[in-house]
C-alpha cells in the first residue's frame, strides 16, 4: 500500500467551520504540496453557513485556476463531523485526509502521516514538538487524560485535525455534531484501529487560546456522551444502575440509621431534615435506575436492527 | 448467499474461541467424532474472538482441510454473546448447537441432546451437573445466580451458564440476542412460548488456558437480572411494570401524608414530613410516566411477541407430523 505513487487515491476533505478567516490561503498551500506528493488527489471543502466568504475567495480561486476542488455550501452550521460526513459522500479517494481549515501542523509534515498509516486504518496526527505555551498544552493533557481515564483508550492528541483515514471506515462510522474529534474512538469500537503520528506543530497556531466557558462546558458534555455511547451503547443500565444504585444505598443506608436512632436513642426523626435528604438520594436512585431501564427497553425493542460485532473473514463462506 | 436445500446442513455447530490456539484443535477432533455419530449432515462454525494468539492460523489449517468447517474472524474481540449471535446468524442448519471453546463442555453430549429436541422441544439446554471448577469463586456464586434467575424469571434452570444448548434455528434466529443475554437464553425464549429441556452434561477441568471469568460478575449479572425481568414484563404491558413498581412510593407517601394528619392535630411542624410524602409522591408519578414512555417504546420498536409465539406453535405442528412419520 503506498498512496503517493499512484496505485490509491487521495481526497482531502477540509471542514470550514471555525478559525478559517485564511481557509483561502490555506488551500492553495496544502494544494501544491499535496499535488507534489500525491499523484491522486481531489479537494473537497465544506463551507459553513458562518463562511460565506471564505466560499466567495475559494469560488474565485477555483475559477482563475483548474484545482480539482470540490465546494459543498451549507446552509447552517451542522458540526464538523457531519461536515466530514457530507465532503465523504463526494469522496473518491481509497483514503481521506482531513485537515484544519487552519494552520495547526506545517504543511510538509502531512508526509509523515501518508508514510506512517501503513496497515493501520487510521492515522492520527500529534502535533509534537509543540510550539504553543503552557496553557494550551495543559488543556490537551488534561482532555486527552480524562478521556483515557473515562474510556481506558491512550490518546496524547486526539484533538489533532490532521487524520488519514481509509475510505471504508468513515462510510462505517456514525457520527454526528461535535463528535469528529472522538473518530479513533468510534472506529476502534468498529473493530479499527489507529496510529498516532508525529507531525511538527505549525507556529501560526501557537497562540494562546481561551475559549468562553460554555466550550468547556460543551467539550465534556461531548466526552460524556462519546463514553455512554462507546461504552454502555448496549447496557444502558449498566451505566444509570450503578449510579442509581450508589444513590439509593446510601438513601436506604441513611434511613436505616435514622430509624435506629429513633427506636434505639428515640431521637425523633419528624424534624430532621437528614430524613429529606436521604429520601432524596433513596428518589434520585429509584429514578436513575428506572431511566436505565427505559434505555434497556429501548435497545431490546430494537436489537433486531444492531449488530453488535464486526466480521473480518469468513472462511469456507 | 442460499444453498439448494439438500446442500444444506441439519446441524450447525458453533463454539466462540478467544486465545484457545492450545484447544483449537482436539475441539475440532472433538466435535467432528460427535458429528460421526449424528444421522445428520453436520457444519462446524468457529467464531475468533478477536484472538491474540494463534488460533486463527490454527483455524486455518483446520478449515483448509474440511469444507464442513467455517471460521468467522472477528476484526476485535467483542465478547461471548457477539461471537454466538455471529455463529447462529451465520448458521445453516435446521439444528444450532452451541458450546463453549474452551473444551470444557464435551462435544459427545451432542448426539443425545439433539435426540432430546426431537422428542418435542425447542431447546434443550446443558447442566454440567458434576462440575470441574473452583468451588468459591465459580460454582457457590453459580449455584446463588441460577435460583435467582429462576425465580425472578420463572424459568427454573439449574444451569443458566452451560453454553453446551441446543435450538431450533427458526426460534433462535428471530430472537434477539445482544449484551451477555446467552445467560438468559432459556429466559428470552421462555417470551416465544418456547418449550425448555435440561439434561445432564459432562463437564471437564481446564485443560489450556486461564479461566476468563471473575466474581466481578455478580454485578453485571444482578444488573441483566433486572433487564430481563423489565424486559419480560414490558413484552406483557410495559404501563403494568412501572405501574407495580411505582405502588411502593405512593404507600409510603400515603402512610407519611397520615403521619402529617396527626402532626397538624398536635400542632407540630410539618415542614420535614410533608417534604418526604412529597419526594415520593413524585416518584410514584415519575414512575407512572416511565412507564407511559415504555409503552410508546414498545409500540415503536420492532419486537412483537406474539410473532414469536406463532414460531414455537409452528414447530410443534411441524413435529407432531413428524412423529406420526
Amino acid at each position: 500500500m503506498s498512496i503517493g505513487q499512484g496505485d490509491k487515491t487521495l481526497s482531502v476533505v477540509v471542514p470550514v467551520y471555525e478559525r478559517a478567516e485564511d481557509a483561502a490561503q490555506l488551500f492553495v498551500e496544502y494544494y501544491q504540496h499535496l499535488t507534489k506528493v500525491v499523484d491522486n488527489v481531489e479537494f473537497i471543502y465544506i463551507i459553513g453557513e458562518r463562511y460565506q466568504s471564505v466560499a466567495k475567495e475559494m469560488e474565485t480561486l477555483s475559477r482563475e485556476k483548474s484545482y480539482k476542488l470540490k465546494l459543498i455550501i451549507l446552509s447552517r452550521d451542522f458540526g464538523e463531523a457531519t461536515a466530514v460526513k457530507a465532503g465523504v459522500d463526494q469522496a473518491t479517494g481509497d483514503y481521506i485526509l482531513t485537515l484544519p481549515p487552519y494552520k495547526q501542523v506545517e504543511t510538509e509534515e502531512l508526509d509523515k502521516l501518508i508514510d506512517g498509516i501503513g496497515d493501520y486504518d487510521l492515522a492520527i496526527g500529534k502535533r509534537w514538538p509543540r510550539l504553543d505555551s503552557q496553557k494550551n498544552r495543559f488543556q490537551t493533557r488534561l482532555f486527552n487524560s480524562i478521556l483515557y481515564r473515562l474510556s481506558g483508550q491512550k490518546y496524547t492528541d486526539i484533538g489533532c485535525g490532521a487524520r488519514l483515514i481509509k475510505r471504508d471506515v468513515l462510510a462505517e462510522v456514525r457520527m454526528y455534531g461535535d463528535q469528529l474529534r472522538f473518530l479513533p474512538l468510534l472506529a476502534f469500537q468498529l473493530g479499527y484501529h489507529s496510529v498516532e503520528v508525529e507531525l511538527k506543530q505549525a507556529p501560526e497556531e501557537s497562540r494562546d487560546r481561551i475559549y468562553r466557558p460554555g466550550v468547556y462546558l460543551r467539550r465534556f458534555l461531548d466526552l460524556l456522551t462519546i463514553i455512554f455511547l462507546t461504552k454502555f451503547n448496549k447496557k444502558p443500565l449498566r451505566f444509570f444502575g450503578l449510579i442509581g444504585a450508589g444513590s439509593i444505598s446510601l438513601g436506604i443506608l441513611g434511613l436505616i440509621y435514622l430509624a435506629f436512632e429513633r427506636l434505639v436513642f428515640g431521637v425523633e426523626v419528624s424534624d430532621r431534615p437528614m430524613l429529606v435528604m436521604f429520601s432524596l438520594f433513596f428518589v434520585l436512585g429509584a429514578q436513575l435506575i428506572s431511566i436505565g431501564l427505559i434505555g434497556e427497553t429501548i435497545i431490546f425493542t430494537h436489537s433486531k436492527e444492531m449488530k453488535e460485532y464486526q466480521i473480518k473473514e469468513i472462511i469456507n463462506q | 448467499m442460499t444453498l439448494p436445500a439438500h446442500n444444506r446442513p441439519q446441524i450447525s455447530i458453533i463454539a466462540p474461541l478467544y486465545n484457545e490456539e492450545d484447544s483449537v484443535a482436539p475441539l475440532y477432533e472433538a466435535i467432528a467424532a460427535a458429528a460421526e455419530q449424528l444421522p445428520y449432515s453436520t457444519e462446524i462454525i468457529f467464531v475468533n474472538d478477536g484472538s491474540r494468539d494463534h488460533t486463527i492460523e490454527r483455524c486455518r489449517e483446520l478449515a483448509a482441510a474440511d469444507p464442513n468447517l467455517r471460521i468467522i474472524d472477528f476484526r476485535k474481540n467483542y465478547g461471548q454473546t457477539p461471537a454466538m449471535a455471529a455463529g447462529i446468524d451465520n448458521a445453516r442448519g435446521e439444528i444450532i448447537v452451541t458450546m463453549d471453546g474452551d473444551l470444557q463442555n464435551d462435544p459427545s453430549d451432542i448426539p443425545m441432546m439433539v435426540e432430546k429436541l426431537h422428542q418435542g422441544y425447542d431447546i434443550v439446554v446443558g447442566w454440567r451437573h458434576n462440575r470441574q471448577d473452583k468451588l468459591i469463586s465459580r460454582k457457590i456464586p453459580s449455584v446463588i445466580a441460577n435460583k435467582l434467575i429462576g425465580k425472578v424469571t420463572g424459568v427454573p434452570i439449574k444451569d443458566n451458564g452451560c453454553s453446551l444448548k441446543v435450538y431450533r434455528s427458526s426460534v433462535m434466529k428471530s430472537m434477539p440476542f445482544y449484551n451477555e443475554m446467552h445467560r438468559f437464553i432459556p429466559a428470552l425464549l421462555s417470551l416465544a412460548g418456547a418449550r425448555v429441556a435440561q439434561v445432564k452434561v459432562k463437564h471437564h477441568a481446564r485443560q489450556f488456558g486461564e479461566s476468563k471469568y471473575g466474581l466481578s460478575r455478580v454485578y453485571k449479572v444482578l444488573l441483566d437480572l433486572l433487564t430481563m425481568k423489565t424486559i419480560q414484563s414490558i413484552a406483557d404491558h410495559p404501563v403494568s411494570w412501572f405501574g407495580k413498581l411505582a405502588v411502593t412510593p405512593f404507600l409510603i407517601s400515603a402512610c407519611t401524608g397520615l403521619f402529617i394528619v396527626l402532626q397538624l392535630f398536635m400542632g407540630e411542624a410539618i415542614v420535614v414530613t410533608l417534604s418526604v410524602a412529597l419526594l415520593f409522591f413524585s416518584l410514584g408519578i415519575f414512575l407512572l410516566s416511565l412507564g407511559l414512555l415504555g409503552e410508546l417504546v414498545y409500540q415503536k420498536g420492532n419486537i412483537d411477541v406474539h410473532d414469536y409465539a406463532k414460531l414455537t406453535a409452528h414447530s410443534s405442528i411441524q413435529h407432531t407430523s413428524n412423529k406420526e412419520l
